[in-house]
């Protein structure tokens, strides 16, 4: 009777403590297992791996520090494809914190790839655009008249822009998102334009029927969508310069150990709570 | 049509553009009148509110209307214009009206930033319970803000500095010590950039033990030599241009880069960067991530398979989770998937249940929620919602 | 463990292999602490509530406003209402501005949001609310069709198995095999199950509707358990990320990626 007691109520500091040495545990000493990719996530490499050197892709990065953990791992992994293939890209946000988060990471891949690679240089092959307020009316903008919303910005004679007056001309639309900015480009991008997104897990439910209904031409999901991701450029870039791996795969195994943790608890409180009442205590 | 609507570059002046220095009188000008309009709007008696808000929340949406609706005239070279009764081309009145809606968003963001002001300082004055974490909050946010301003004025002084250099750069110009002041800096942060991508690959080697300290040694010396090359070639342009005693291209290349290097050497930039970065993105990092444990609790406490909906639930929620990391999906990965057994694989049982039973049911709600969205839509703009523009 | 790691003497000197200059404000490896002790700040609320949680709590809420404020003047307010406004003078080398005056209306429209703290005047806020609203609102016909149509056309799917016509967008035209329109049958036919759930304007006295509704109630479990999961699957991510930046970026007790 104590026993089951016990196990009904653990308390959450003891579940907090596990939870920090598995995860500890895993992240010093990591699991390595094969990936297999996710169709959704292929389709997505398979477009930007299909673009040419020269052409333009726009990034809308609406992710910030607070989703790192799923979002850095996309984020590094496309920018990381982009500059192997030489396409350029701008990046605009409508958060506040995403444009110096989206630059960060931008250097950090810069100073990883490999030095005989192309040198991109900010200004000349990609743009940072900035923060937007208004979601809504800013894709409206994008959408109708992409060279008046990036001039207002400063953009007006850059060479990345080169060629481009109206957003078709980008090649891809693509959003590293941890919120629902995705929606408003579903609604308003009147199909001008390919649109793929690197989501956080949480946002994959609902936004897999637009993968089905190909108004989305390809997903990445979450830390598992980062792994494909990197495991798609290894495939193709294999070669040891490149440091092809990222906290995508680092994260795996500390994540198996987490929901592993997460369903033995459920169990126990739901055999607990069982044991309990055959026993004819109230629980 | 309204000229305003056409913002010509420059230097087609008009009533609605006019020379820079030409502008202050105007622009206080309608400063002014739009106060005292606005004013007068204020005086109006209280039944007529109703129809001034709901006719301008009315007008404004309206707009997108007839955008969607009204027809379009495609040119020869593939831009459209839309042409309502001579009065307006909405596609070129979209970019003016989405500028409005973004400026007036950032003064209704600011506001709320006002709020958090009025509580706090409330709180620091009246010398209240916990005033101190008030004071806390203030001292970080003016500190940030002042920073940034100083760091944003820096980028503007930075931007007219380099388009100097740009502009001595087409006139043939001279080379001066300043410039070569400058050039040097822009020297040392190209070597400081070569150093730092040499050695991001080297130190994760030795980082993760697979070179010694001696070889990582050595080959952080050898990216210093390299440095040091690009260095000397570097002074080697920046003397010569000064022997000239004319601002060449690759001189005025480097001595904007220098311009770059200064700002972000100054105390306060650095500042800046530190709260940003260490401050504000580590603790917006960290305080996300302790809903992971909260939820490890909740679920803990609160998930009881009772029902058939509860079990369900879980039943999928089981799947989707195996399905998302790749050590659950060994269990399975010996089934071929090009055979029957291949559809036991649990990231196939995991996709299929994604695309064929997730994708209904949330498309279900989902279309829901859109109908929802479109009715508050319009009745926003009929002035039927409460609470937007009508009491 | 990564050679200069938190148990050497290295670490504590803050050589951990940072690239520090004489001109850093601070060295690297202080700043990475000053970080790590922040999060530690943080997670000290796991334990319970205390002062140093607080503290850092509301450095973290005052950063997060005035670093708001400084994006929103200086990428919205500056070059979207500002610059146009009062123009620039094309001297320096830049390039000349020509200044719209009329967007000086816009600060008072906009300050009139501020009323909304006033007793008497508070329905002047309403004015620029509604202009942001309205022009969402407008947007909202377009925006419904632009992104359900699309759905709702695929959700339509074929469900007889064939030899002439399109199954999916990547099966090779010609065919629609028989599991891909078992499929396509249970995608129909669960949509409908799921919509009949929602009919809540009448009382559902039809048996077929009776079950079909509690079929959706089912099906809706399927959709709300993948949420559930990829939601756990997110916040812990979230905390991984953390615990590594703590073990291998700041105390280098274990090797990077």
């Amino acid at each position: 009777m104590k026993f089951w007691q016990t196990l009904y109520a653990i308390d959450r500091r003891v579940l907090y403590g596990i939870l920090m040495l598995l995860v500890g545990w895993q992240v010093l000493k990591p699991i390595t297992v094969p990936n297999v990719t996710m169709g959704m996530s292929k389709d997505l490499f398979d477009k930007i791996e299909s673009l040419n050197p020269g052409d333009v892709v726009l990034i809308e990065s609406d992710w910030t520090t607070s989703t790192a953990g799923e979002s850095r791992g996309q984020f590094k992994a496309l920018i990381r494809h982009l500059m192997r293939k030489e396409v350029k890209f701008v990046t605009t946000a409508i958060d506040p914190l995403a444009p110096g988060i989206g630059e960060i990471f931008i250097e950090e891949v810069k100073r990883e790839e490999p030095p005989d690679g192309p040198r991109y240089q900010k200004g000349r092959d990609y743009e940072i655009a900035g923060y937007f307020p208004n979601a809504e009316n800013h894709v409206q903008a994008m959408v109708t008249n992409v060279r008046k919303e990036l001039n207002s910005k400063g953009l007006a004679n850059s060479p990345v822009l080169v060629g481009i007056s109206d957003l078709s001309d980008m090649k891809a639309v693509i959003l590293v998102t941890a919120s629902s900015s995705i929606n408003v480009w579903y609604e308003r991008l009147r199909n001008k334009a390919p649109l793929g997104l690197m989501c956080t897990a949480v946002m994959a439910g609902e936004n897999i029927p637009y993968h089905a209904s190909g108004q989305l031409f390809g997903m990445t999901i979450g830390a598992k969508g980062a792994f494909d991701y990197e495991t798609l450029l290894n495939e193709h870039y294999p070669d040891e310069k490149y440091k092809n791996l990222d906290t995508g795969s680092r994260y795996m195994s500390p994540l198996f150990f987490a929901l592993l943790l997460l369903i033995v608890s459920v169990i126990i409180g739901n055999i607990a709570m069982v044991m309990l009442r055959k026993k004819g205590d109230t629980a | 049509m309204f000229p305003l609507f056409a913002q010509t570059e420059p230097p087609g002046t008009n009533f609605w553009a006019v020379e820079p220095r030409q502008a202050l009188m105007l622009i206080v000008g309608t400063f002014v009148i739009t106060i005292v309009l606005l004013v007068a709007i204020s005086r109006v008696p209280s039944n007529f509110r109703k129809p001034i808000t709901v006719g301008i929340t009315f007008l404004a949406g309206f707009f997108y209307v007839l955008e969607w609706l009204w027809p379009r005239h495609i040119l020869a070279n593939g831009t459209a214009t839309q042409n309502v009764l001579g009065i307006i081309d909405i596609q070129e009145a979209q970019g003016i009206v989405n500028d409005i809606s973004q400026v007036l968003t950032g003064f209704l963001l600011a506001l709320g930033v006002l709020s958090i002001f009025r509580v706090h300082f409330g709180r620091l004055f009246k010398k209240q319970k916990d005033w101190f974490f008030s004071l806390v909050l203030l001292v970080s946010l003016f500190s940030i803000f002042i920073l940034g301003m100083i760091s944003f004025s820096g980028d503007l002084s930075m931007e007219s500095r380099q388009a100097t250099i740009d502009a001595t750069l087409r006139e043939g110009g001279p080379m001066t010590a300043d410039l070569a002041t400058l050039g040097r800096l822009g020297s040392e942060a190209q070597a400081r950039d070569l150093i730092e991508a040499a050695e991001t690959p080297i130190k994760r080697q030795y980082n993760r033990r697979e070179i010694d300290r001696a070889t990582y040694e050595a080959q952080v010396a050898n990216s210093q030599v390299i440095a040091q090359a690009a260095t000397d070639a570097n002074e080697q342009v920046i003397q010569a241009a000064l022997d000239s005693g004319t601002l060449t291209a690759e001189a005025a290349a480097l001595a904007k880069q220098g311009i770059v290097e200064e700002k972000e050497r100054t105390k306060s930039e650095q500042a800046f960067q530190l709260l940003y970065r260490r401050g504000l993105l580590a603790m917006d990092a960290a305080m996300f991530s302790l809903i992971g444990f909260f939820i490890l609790s909740a679920a803990y406490r609160a998930f009881r398979v009772r029902s058939i909906e509860a079990s369900i639930l879980m039943a999928t929620a089981l799947v989707v989770l195996l399905m998302f990391v790749p050590i659950a999906l060994m269990l399975t990965n010996s089934l071929d998937p090009n055979t029957f057994a291949g559809n036991f694989r649990i990231d196939s049982i995991g996709s299929w249940l994604l695309a064929t039973i997730n994708v209904p049911a949330i498309r279900a709600i989902d279309l829901g929620l859109g109908l929802g969205l479109l009715a508050m839509g319009l009745r926003i703009m009929l002035g039927l919602e409460k609470g937007v523009a009508s009491e | 463990m990564q050679p200069d790691n938190v148990f050497t003497g290295n670490w504590w000197r803050g050589q951990q292999g940072y690239d520090s200059y004489d001109w850093q404000l601070i060295s690297p490896a202080w700043a990475v602490t000053i970080a790590a002790i922040l999060t530690i700040g943080l997670y000290s609320l796991l334990y319970r509530e205390n002062k140093f949680y607080r503290f850092v709590e509301h450095a973290f809420v005052g950063l997060a406003a005035g670093f708001s404020i400084y994006q929103i003047v200086a990428e919205v307010l500056y070059p979207k209402w500002y610059l146009p406004m009062v123009g620039r003078a094309g001297t320096d080398g830049m390039p000349i501005i020509l200044s719209h005056w009329v967007w000086a209306a816009l600060l008072p429209v906009g300050l009139l949001a501020f009323f909304v703290f006033s007793q008497k005047n508070a329905w002047l806020s309403r004015i620029p609310i509604g202009i942001i609203i309205g022009l969402w609102s407008g947007q909202q016909l377009n925006a419904f069709f632009n992104r359900y149509l699309p759905q709702l056309t695929d959700t339509a799917r074929p469900i007889i198995p064939n030899e002439w016509t399109l199954a999916s967008r990547d099966a090779p035209a010609g065919a629609l095999p028989w599991p891909q329109a078992l499929n396509n049958l249970i995608i129909v036919v669960a949509f409908i199950m799921v919509l009949s759930y929602f009919l809540y304007s009448f009382e559902q006295k039809n048996r077929v509707l009776q079950k079909s509704a509690i079929a959706g109630r089912w099906l809706l479990m399927v959709g709300f358990g993948v949420i559930f999961g990829t939601t756990m699957m997110t916040r812990f991510v979230l905390f991984i990320d953390r615990a590594y930046f703590l073990l291998v970026e700041w105390l280098k007790v274990g090797p990077p990626t």
